[in-house]
Order: structure tokens, then sequence, then C-alpha cells
């Protein structure tokens, strides 16, 4: 919690919502890793180098409707810095990339000036304001009912597009499966494939059956030792049911359950 | 050991388990009596005895006035003043051979009352010699009786002994109290603390028979002609005889007891399993001694039972003779000591519609009210159903739960105000006849129950004895669901000629001729504002009362507040119900199959999703309503080119739909869109169809592959559930009113987003199919209550509910059956509730914590009974919701008026808002114009985003606020929302956590200001009022 900074925002009459804001270490090592990788490959983006300056700062407790815009509106209340990108990561927490070190080290030490008086103490009064952005409530509702009924026309598009991309996958890997057919392995097995079999993860896999029980033939109510037994077992087990019952009864007794008035 | 096993294989036999026996023998422990109370009490009557033999012999004048005999303070009415005689007689003083100790102490089979003080009674025989051959005539036996009785109060009020002495009688004549006994509450010094509700009840009758039994038999009249009807005369034969037979009676039970040991524990079980079920001298004449009578009679030769059966046997089959035999008589003829079974009363009548167990021609149950017989019958059918039930624990339903407050027992409750007092024993048994007459086949049963508290019938020994009149009479009926709101009224067996009926029924009758070609009179009811049922006993009762009671009484009747037609007003009103709807869905489900062959895969099946295909939608589809959109499935044939990734599958299912809209287009009758809706992760296509009738309906596709998924298993769950309840819900005429209330309070209570529709319907539903202890519902008002009964006795972390959707079908002709359903659902097979209770023990061990499902109700299909109870995800919050419910439901069984039954109150929450979320598209009204002039444009109104908003509120704030509103099965643009702090939240400071925290000391906490200001940026329109 130390390593925050307190930011706060007025969300409201007398409302106040706190963000907590740091200096994302790990972002430029990152960032510079995944770039040094596409480096690798000839197409990558001639920003790259700019990409690798970048840094950030990693924001929590944020307000769930927090926007772009308001970010924007963060960084200029903050040393007037210029927000490369709002990354979310998860409902209340995200990143805020800046062009550089320094804009962080501004964003910050802006954050820290906001927060704090001379003598130390909380400073609410100068809270940022939070404005809202974007559809509130019921326009906003109503906006996403009607995204539910795109065109027809788009849709029968994106189907087809969608069949004749599995129509390709099912033939290439109908191909697949074929191919396999044909190859011998080292033991010099062949693999046997049906000319209908689509793929080859369609091919289930050897089925290994358990050894059958033999049945037995030995009877268990023939010799008198064992009408014996069973008698004695069943009355073993009528005991059994009869204790069990009996401290079932002893249980409803503690509760009071029989007392009928 | 050999003896022990022995034992329990008997009590295996002789008792329906060995748990049962083992609770039978506790509960009789717990409602006995201690041997050092009986020695205590043993020595009381000794002195008592002792006391009542120092009476001194005297000669005493019984007449004091013209209509009233009066001796040592006791008043008797006489109704015939020129009778009147100047009677003395000798007075002959008892011995102590002369008093005996009579009824269920000596039998042993006193029990623990419910209420109020255990009787002991005592028996003082009066010498023959005081009476004449022709004393039984002419209330002339009662004025020596009194008279006698009245000395003995006289001995015991100077004696020494600290006994307080009053008179009481439970038999009245015209109006006035006969037969008095003597009320003896002895000073708690005498008796041990748990003796202290014991009193002693002192008798007086003939020691033998003096007066023959054949002149007293049933219709003999021994009073002056015209004085009493043939109802009062045979009390009055029953009062004389009575008083005679104590002892032959109480050696009747002696040997009875002798032959058949386990007779006092079957006593003591029909003792117990009455007071349960209000049955006592008192409110309806059949109590204890009666039961004991019946059952030594049974016990009787020819025997019906044998008497070697265990106390359970006995009890049965007490129980079964009364649920089969209630209009027959059994008659003990006293010279051979046999009896004579009759299985029906030869007399016509409905008078004679009752059980009868005579001695030597004299019924013994000449004093219990018409109506109780019904009543009777109707317990012992559910009792004994009960005791069948190789399922369930039905022991505690049996014996220990005293039967509930009747709106939630009986199907209709109204209240009968008279202008004037009125004799209680007349009226109670003219009112019988009436309702009987004017419900007919409505009516199962009924109850009818004076406004008057039992302490009436008990006065000091200075005053004369009170009268028994009545000015407020309760009628709780059980009624027969299917025939109860029959809109016509014929000719019965209840009424002996067509003049009768149409002087009964008055104006309302009519000559008619019906479709068939038939003439005849009928009554018809248009039932404006209440039930067939309420308006025809309101109308009778109003018609027929005072004339048929000879008095000139006005009398109102009131209905209980929560009827039904008053509960059912709640309800959103339609003009249509669910035929046209389902009719129309039909109509789509044809032509869609005969599309089979225009499409690459056949449709499989069409299944219906929404509750309106259930009948429990809280509000019925109405057409050209946008906003009473019903979700069906449509479900293709297998195919192995399904693709089988989720994203694959869901543009499949989007080309399917539009091809479907296509091919419903080009019958040119239905209008179509289709919709992306949320499956999941993925987004996939829902065909919206407005039929030419005016109903919406959306298909989602599913491939029969596709079910495997979770989403696809969940929904054809919901298909399941529809198909299952829209076959059981027509059988219960009442179920679909029943479920949209029962849901309609749940949104009330702001509880819809917890509980799911078919949890809630599953709940209704075993009300109806398990209904025991009683029969299944035949009201609104009566299921509804009968909900609360059963959540709030509802323990739901120790018990499950199952429901046992496999309804036998069985003879339709049985009387205990509706439409052919079994009454009261104990027919479940005991493998299947075994199963039923391995799987909740599976279920509770992976959720010890209730977090998951707290409470659960398995079905055939659903074993496990988490189905429709899951929260996802788990949370803690859970069983605090549940247990809210509960909570609720008791407290709603204490409501007696609608408003706060259904008022949404918000002071149990920490923060409330008004939300008008005004949708202006959303509107619920019906543009008939738009919907019939461009479909297209009514399918794509904007319905539920209220409830939309909502949940994704709730989503949001989980952890940190639980979330209530009403309205969300209603769709009200206009409603609450509530929240309360959760208790559970887990503040920290760190990327994951999903409510805003603010700091507290070292520490975090749930930032509630940030909270309620992002809520009301997010909804825009909330006011806050909390």
């Amino acid at each position: 919690m130390t390593d925050y900074i307190p930011v706060p925002l007025n969300v409201g009459p007398n409302t106040v919502h706190t963000i907590y804001v740091r200096k994302h270490v790990d972002y430029a090592t990152k960032n510079s890793k995944g770039n040094s990788d596409s480096d690798s490959d000839s197409d990558s983006d001639s920003n790259s180098d700019s990409d690798s300056s970048r840094s950030a700062v990693f924001m929590m407790n944020l307000p769930i409707d927090i926007t772009d815009d308001n970010v924007k509106d963060l960084c200029e209340a903050f040393g007037n810095v210029h927000l490369i990108e709002f990354e979310r990561l998860g409902t209340r927490h995200g990143l805020v990339i800046l062009a550089d070190d320094a804009s962080v080290s501004r964003f910050l030490s802006k954050a820290k000036k906001l927060n704090t008086t001379k003598d130390g103490k909380s400073k609410s009064k100068k809270a940022i304001v939070f404005q809202q952005y974007g559809p509130k409530g019921v326009e906003g509702y109503i906006a996403k009912h009607y995204s539910k009924f795109p065109s027809e026309q788009e849709l029968a598009k994106k189907a087809d597009e969608y069949m004749e991309l599995l129509a390709e996958r099912e033939r290439i890997e109908a191909e697949e499966a074929m191919e396999a057919s044909t190859k011998v392995d080292e033991d010099g097995f062949q693999l046997v494939v049906y000319k209908n079999r689509k793929r080859l993860a369609d091919i289930p896999p050897p089925v290994v059956e358990a050894p059958k029980k033999k049945k037995t033939m030995e009877k268990d109510d023939f010799y008198k030792f064992q009408l014996r037994a069973n008698r004695k077992q069943e009355m073993t087990d009528l005991l059994q049911r009869f204790q069990e019952d009996k401290a079932k009864i002893e249980e409803l007794k503690k509760k009071k359950k029989f007392k009928p008035f | 050991m050999a003896s022990e096993i022995r034992a329990l294989q008997e009590a295996g036999e002789a008792f329906k388990s060995g748990v049962f026996k083992l609770q039978i023998e506790e509960t009789l422990n717990e409602v006995s009596f201690s041997e050092p109370t009986a020695s205590a009490v043993r020595s009381l009557l000794f002195k008592i005895r002792d006391v009542l033999a120092t009476c001194s012999p005297e000669k005493k004048p019984v007449a004091s006035s013209d209509s009233e005999v009066e001796a040592n303070g006791i008043k008797v009415r006489v109704p015939i003043e020129q009778h009147i005689i100047d009677q003395t007689w000798n007075f002959i003083p008892p011995t102590r051979e002369n008093v005996h100790v009579v009824g269920s102490w000596t039998s042993k089979t006193s029990i623990r009352k419910k209420t109020g003080r255990t009787p002991i009674d005592m028996f003082v025989g009066m010498n023959s010699e005081m009476f004449e051959p022709k004393d039984f005539r002419d209330y002339r036996f009662h004025r020596k009786h009194a008279a006698f009785i009245a000395r003995l109060a006289t001995v015991l009020k100077s004696s020494a002994l600290p006994l307080s002495v009053e008179y009481t009688s439970s038999v009245s004549l015209n109006g006035s109290f006969v037969l008095p006994s003597l009320l003896i509450v002895p000073d708690s010094s005498l008796l041990p603390k748990k003796g202290r509700k014991l009193c002693i009840l002192l008798h007086a009758g003939p020691e033998s028979l003096v007066f023959p039994l054949k002149k007293l038999a049933l219709g003999r009249e021994n009073v002056r002609e015209g004085l009493l009807d043939q109802n009062q005369t045979n009390i009055y034969n029953w009062t004389v005889a009575r008083s005679q037979l104590t002892l032959t009676f109480q050696s009747l039970m002696h040997s009875t007891s002798l032959r058949a040991t386990a007779f006092a524990d079957a006593v003591k079980l029909g003792s117990i399993w009455l007071q349960q079920r209000n049955f006592t001298l008192a409110k309806t004449g059949f109590g204890t001694f009666e039961f004991a009578l019946l059952l030594a009679f049974l016990l009787k030769k020819p025997a019906r039972l044998p008497a070697g059966c265990s106390s359970y046997q006995l009890f049965r089959g007490a129980l079964l003779f009364l649920a089969e035999h209630i209009n027959g008589s059994i008659n003990l003829r006293l010279d051979d000591d046999v009896v004579e079974y009759t299985d029906a009363s030869s007399e016509q009548g409905l008078e004679n519609k009752r059980l009868r167990l005579c001695v030597d021609g004299v019924d013994m149950l000449a004093n219990v009210h018409l109506f109780a017989f019904d009543l009777l019958q109707q317990e012992a059918l559910n009792s004994t159903d009960m005791l069948n039930d190789l399922a369930r624990d039905r022991f505690a339903a049996l014996f220990l739960t005293p039967q509930s407050p009747s709106q939630a027992r009986y199907d209709l409750n109204l209240e009968i105000k008279l202008s004037e007092p009125t004799e209680s024993t007349s009226l109670m048994h003219v009112l019988s006849i009436l309702l009987r007459k004017a419900w007919g086949s409505r009516c199962i049963c009924f109850s009818l129950t004076a406004d008057n508290n039992e302490s009436q019938n008990t006065w000091s020994l200075n005053d004369s004895s009170p009268d028994d009149v009545v000015k407020r009479i309760h009628v709780s009926a059980q009624l027969d669901a299917h025939a109860s709101e029959k809109r016509l009224t014929f000719m019965s067996p209840e009424f002996s000629s067509t003049a009768e009926f149409k002087e009964f029924w008055g104006e309302k009758c009519s000559l008619r001729r019906f479709g068939n070609g038939e003439i005849k009179e009928a009554v018809v009811w248009y039932a404006r504002g209440q039930s067939v049922s309420e308006e025809s006993a309101v109308y009778a009762i109003h018609h027929n009362l005072a004339k048929l009671l000879q008095e000139d009484i006005r009398c109102k009747v009131h209905l209980n507040k929560l009827n039904s037609s008053n509960l059912g007003s709640l309800l959103p009103e339609s003009s249509v119900g669910y035929g046209p709807f389902l009719q129309s869905f039909q109509a789509l489900q044809n032509v869609l199959s005969e599309l089979r062959d225009s499409l690459p895969l056949r449709i499989h099946s069409t299944m219906g999703v929404s509750s309106s295909f259930r009948y429990s939608s809280l509000s019925v589809p109405e057409p050209y309503n946008p906003s009473d959109i019903a979700e069906a499935v449509i479900l293709l044939e297998s195919t192995p080119k399904w693709p089988s990734d989720a994203e694959g599958s869901a543009i499949a299912a989007t080309a399917f739909a539009i091809q479907i809209a296509e091919k419903l287009r080009d019958t040119a009758k239905y209008a179509c869109m289709i919709s992306m809706e949320q499956d999941g992760s993925v987004e996939s296509g829902r065909v919206n169809v407005q039929t030419p009738e005016g109903y919406y309906f959306k298909f989602q596709i599913l491939c029969d592959q596709a079910v495997n998924t979770p989403e696809g298993n969940k929904v054809l769950d919901v298909t399941d559930h529809t198909r299952m309840l829209a076959s059981l819900a027509p059988k219960f005429p009442t179920y679909s009113g029943t479920c949209r209330l029962f849901k309609l309070w749940i949104d009330k209570q702001m509880l819809s987003a917890y509980f799911s529709e078919p949890l809630c319907e599953l709940i209704v539903l075993h009300v109806y199919l398990n209904s025991a202890p009683y029969a299944p519902p035949a009201t609104i008002s009566s299921a509804f209550f009968r909900i609360f009964e059963l959540l709030a006795s509802w323990d739901f972390k120790e018990d499950f509910l199952f429901v046992d959707t496999n309804v036998p079908e069985v003879d339709s002709t049985d009387s205990n059956t509706t439409n052919g359903v079994h009454s009261t659902g104990c027919s479940t097979p005991a493998v299947l509730f075994e199963s039923a209770c391995a799987g909740i023990v599976h279920q509770r061990q992976q959720d010890p914590a209730f977090t998951q499902a707290p409470m659960l109700v398995a079905t055939n299909k659903d074993l496990s009974g988490a189905r429709w109870s899951s929260w996802d995800p788990r949370t803690r919050v859970a069983v605090v919701i549940c247990a809210r419910l509960v909570a609720l439901a008791r407290q709603a069984l204490f409501i007696d008026s609608l408003d706060p039954l259904f008022a949404v109150d918000v002071s149990d929450f920490d923060v409330a808002f008004r939300v008008r979320f005004n949708a202006g598209k959303a509107s619920k009204k019906v543009d008939k114009t738009l919907s019939v002039s461009d479909p297209e444009q009514a399918m794509q109104k904007p319905v539920a985003l209220a409830q939309e908003m909502t949940a994704a509120l709730r989503r949001l704030y989980q952890d940190s606020l639980i979330l209530f509103n009403d309205g969300l099965r209603t769709q009200d643009d206009e409603f609450i929302l509530c929240g309360i702090w959760n208790a559970f939240a887990n503040a920290k400071l760190k990327p994951g956590v999903a409510f805003p925290v603010k700091p507290n000391g070292d520490k975090f906490e749930v930032d509630k200001d940030a909270i309620i200001a992002e809520i009301e940026r997010l909804s825009g329109c909330l006011v806050r009022i909390k």
C-alpha cells in the first residue's frame, strides 16, 4: 500500500472515489522484450523504437464506468502528459501507458502533490472531477438492445464465410486422414482409415476390454452353515438397524420433537 | 438376546417400522402421567370419596318456579311449563361403594391435554329407588339428576378439602345446559407439580339400567310432542341413556383392555390424533370417549379387529373404519354381548348421513354434530394415506404437529353474524344441513365453530346455568377442486323433491332448457367478484337460515379478507387466458414440423422454455404485446457435420435461424426477425416470430450434439420441466393462479432474483402433489397459505423437499381422488425416495457450508435437488437469503389482510432507491396498430431493460452489496431497489477486488459512498429513499 499514491476523484456531491496509482515497474522491461522478439521479424513495426521507451502507471480501485476520456482528463490534470493508451486489465484496475519515464514521473509527482498539503494532510477539496462519458442508464441499455438486431444479410455473409472456412478445414483434415492411411510405421503397421473418416482425431483409441469375471458356481444358501450364517447376518442387521433407530430417536428426543402439545 | 430379536421382528410386523414403534413409545411416554402423580391423584380421589359418603338422607322438593328447577343453587330450565309438578323425592345419599373412578384415568388412557386441564372422571351412582319408572320422560330424570348433583356440590363445598367446585356441562337442549357435572379443581398443594393441570369431573347417574333402553331408542319421543325436533329428541334420549350406561361402558372398556392389551395405547394414539385435529367434545361432540367406544365395538364379536393387534394396528383399523363406513352403524346388543354392523343407514335424509354407535338402539354419537362426520372421514382418509406411506416418515404430521390455522387447512372461510343470540345446538344442526344442500358435491367437508369460549359451559355454584347461545359462527370448508366452480346447480340427492329445491334456492332457481334438450330446474351462478362456492353459500344462508330456525333473525355473512377472489384480483388481468397462446404456439409448431424437407437438417422437436408454457407466468401472454415474448427451442436432428466448437456451433445456429425465418416468412403468415443473444461466451441467433394471432415467440436453435454443452443442458432441463408442468398443471385447476400469486409475493418481497421461476413452481407443486396431512388445495387462498406453512416449517439445512412427479393414475370413481390424482401424495416408492435421499446426501457433501444450494428441491429427474436452487457463483449470502424467505413466510402466516402481505417493506435494508426506469419505447402498453402494421418494429421494441439493468448491478456488486428489487416478474419500469451491505465482503486493496475500497486505519473497508455514486451513475434514474 505504501507504494501507491491515492488520487481522489470527485464523483458526486460530497462523494470522493479514491483511486490508487504507482509506476508499473515491469512494463518497460516486458515491452522492450516483446519488441525485441518482434524485431527478429523482418516485417517489424517501424515504431518499435518509440514503443520501447514507453512507460506505464498502474491504477487500482478504478470506478467501474471509467473510460479512456476519464483517463485523458486525469493525464491532463497531472502535468498535461500525453496518454498513449489506457489498457484495462480488469474491472477495477488498468495500465495508463505514457510516452516515457519522464511523463510517468510527472504524472506521479503531480498526483502526490494533489494528494498532500505541505503539512502532509489530506486535501480532498482538490479532488479531480470525474465526468461521466457515454450513454447513461436507460440510453445505454436501449442502444445495447438495438445492437442485438443486426441485418440478416450481414449475418448470412458471416455465416457463409465461416462455413467456407469450415469446409476448407474439413477438406484439409480429410486429406491428412487419408495421407495417414498410406504411411507405414517403423513396426510395419499401417493405419486403417475408412474412406468416410473426416479427421484423424475422430478415430477412437483402441478399446482395452476389462477381463471378464468368471461366474462363480458356488451357492451361498446351500449348506447348513451358510443358512445359519445368513440368518445370523440378518439378525445382526436387524439389531444394527434397531440401534440406528434408537440413536435417531434419542437425537429427536434431545431436540424435544416428541412434544405433541 | 433371542427374546430381544424376537421382539424386534414382531415390532417390524406389528408396527409400520421399528422407528415408528419407537416414536410411538416416546410420544406416549411424553403425554402420560407419571406414577408419583398417579399415586397422589389416587390419594386425593379417596379423600373426595370419603367426603361424598358423608351426605345425609333428606326429603327435598325439586320444582321451585314455573320455568326452572332449582336445587341448592343449580337451575335447570324446563321447557314444558304446564307439566311442572311439585315433585318430592327421597335423596338417598351415596355410599363409598357408589363412588367410582371411571373413564380414561382408570383405563389408563388419560393424556395431557393440548389446552386446559386433563379431566379425571368420577361417577357417583344414584340409587335406583330414587326414580319412578317413567322418570325418563319430560325432563324428570334431569331434574332429579340436577338436584342430586347440587347436593353433592354442597357437601364438597362444605368439606375441609381445599377444592374449587363449579358446575359444567357439555350438552344443551333448547339453549339450556342439561346433565351438569361438577368440575373440581384441587388446590395446587394437593397434587405434585406435574399433576397441577389435572381436574376432576364428577358425574352422577343411575347405577344400573333403571329405564329400558328401547324406550330411549332413536326417534322415540319422550318429551311432549312438538317441543323437540328429531335431532334434539335423539340427544335427549342419549342424555338419559348415556347417564345410566356409565358403569356399563366402564366395564366394556375394562374387559376390552384385558382382552386386547394394546387397547389403552391405541386409545391414547387416537386421543392425540383427535386433539391435534381439534376434535373435542365441546367443538364437535366427538372426543376420546367416542373413539375408545368405536375401538371397543370393533374389538367385540364378530371382531373386525383381532385382539392381538398392536396399538398401531388398532389405531389404523379404527381410522380405516372411519374412512370407509362413516355412514354405517354398529349396534351393541347388551343381552348377548355382540355387535351388529350396518353398512349405511337405511333411513333417508341428510340428518341420517352419520355414523351411529348404538347400544340396544340408542345412538351414543347422537350429540356429535352432523358436519363432524364428513370432517372425521376426510381426516381419517388423509391419515390412513399417511400411514400407508412407505417412503417418508409421517409420524410428526400424524401425531405431533397441530393442525394449522383454518386459512391453510380449509379452502373457504366465512363468518356468519346473527342479529340475535341463537341456540347453539340447533343452529349447528340447521347450518350443517343447509350448507350440505347449498354446496352439494362442491364441498367435501366443512367445519362449524361457534364463536363462544369454552369456559361458557362452566358456571359457579351460586349462579344459574348460562344459555348455550351463539351470535357468530365460523364456517370453514374443504372444496372439491373440480366441482366447486361449476356455474350450474341442479337438483341433487340432498333434496327430496323439486319443490324443496325450488324453495331452497328461491328466485335464483329457474326452469331452463339445455343443449341436449333437457328441461330442468337449475341455478346459474355468475360469480362476479367472488367464487361460485362463496356466492352460493352466502345466498343460501341469507335465504334460508332464518326460515329453518323459525326465528326472526337476520344474518350477515362475511368472507375472509384473504379469500381467493381478493387474492386473485392482485394478479395481472387477463382477457383471454393461456388457451389462445398455446393454440397459437401449437399452430406454429405444426408449420415448423412441415419445414422438415426444406431445411438441411430436420427439426427434431419444438419445445417451450418460458413460464407461460407452464401456466405460471405472472402475466398471461396477451396478443400484440411484445413484452410478453415467450422463449422456445428448436431442436435439430444430430449430424456429424455440426461444428464442435462453441463459435462454430453459434454461427451454424445463426445460419439455421436465418433459414427458418426465411421459410416462415414464405408462408406469408409469420413475421420474423433475427436477434443475437449471448450464449455463454458467444452470441448466437434467435428467430423472433410474430404469429397471425399476435403472439410473440423467440426460438433458440440447438442441435442434438450441442445439448451436451452446459448451456444446452440447462435449456433442455427447462424444457423437461416445462413438459412436466404442462401435463400436471391442468390436473389442478388452481395451480396456475397459486403459482402466479406466489411469484408475485416473492417479487414484492424483492427476492425474485434469488429464487428461480422453476424453483418457485416446484415449491407450489409440492403443495399440490404432497399435500399430506391435507387433501390437495382447491382454492388459491388455501394453496397460498399452505406454501407459507411449508416454508415456515422447512428446516432447509436438515431437510429437503421431494416432488414426486410420477403421479399415479388411479380409479377416477374413487372418492379420495381429484381428477385421477392421488389425494395426499403418500404413494412415492420407497426406492425412489431413498435414491433422492442418497442424492441429497451427496449434494450436501459437496456443499457443507450451504454456499451453493441451501434449499434443495428434488424431483424424479433431479435427485440432487440443486438443479433450480444453485447459486452461481457460490456465496455465503445464499443461506442468509434463504433464511429471509423462511422468516417472511413465517410472518405472512399471521397477516390477515392483503395490503401488508404484498407491501414492499424497505425498513430491513441499509440503502433503498426508487427507480424510475422510463424506457419510453419499452412501455408495456399494447400498441396494436403498430404491431399489426409493422411487426418487425414491434419485435424490436426494448423490453425488460430495467430487469437487465438490475441484473447487471447485482452481478457487479454481489461481493459488497446484496441488491434486492421488486418489479422483476411484473416488468415494471418503476420499482424499488434496496441493498444490504455484505458482511462477508473481503475488502482489500489488490487487483481483482470487484468493489471500491477505502482505507480505514491499517485496513481497508468497502467504500459505500463510492458504490452508491457508481450505481446512481450507471442507472441514471435513482432517487434515494433511505
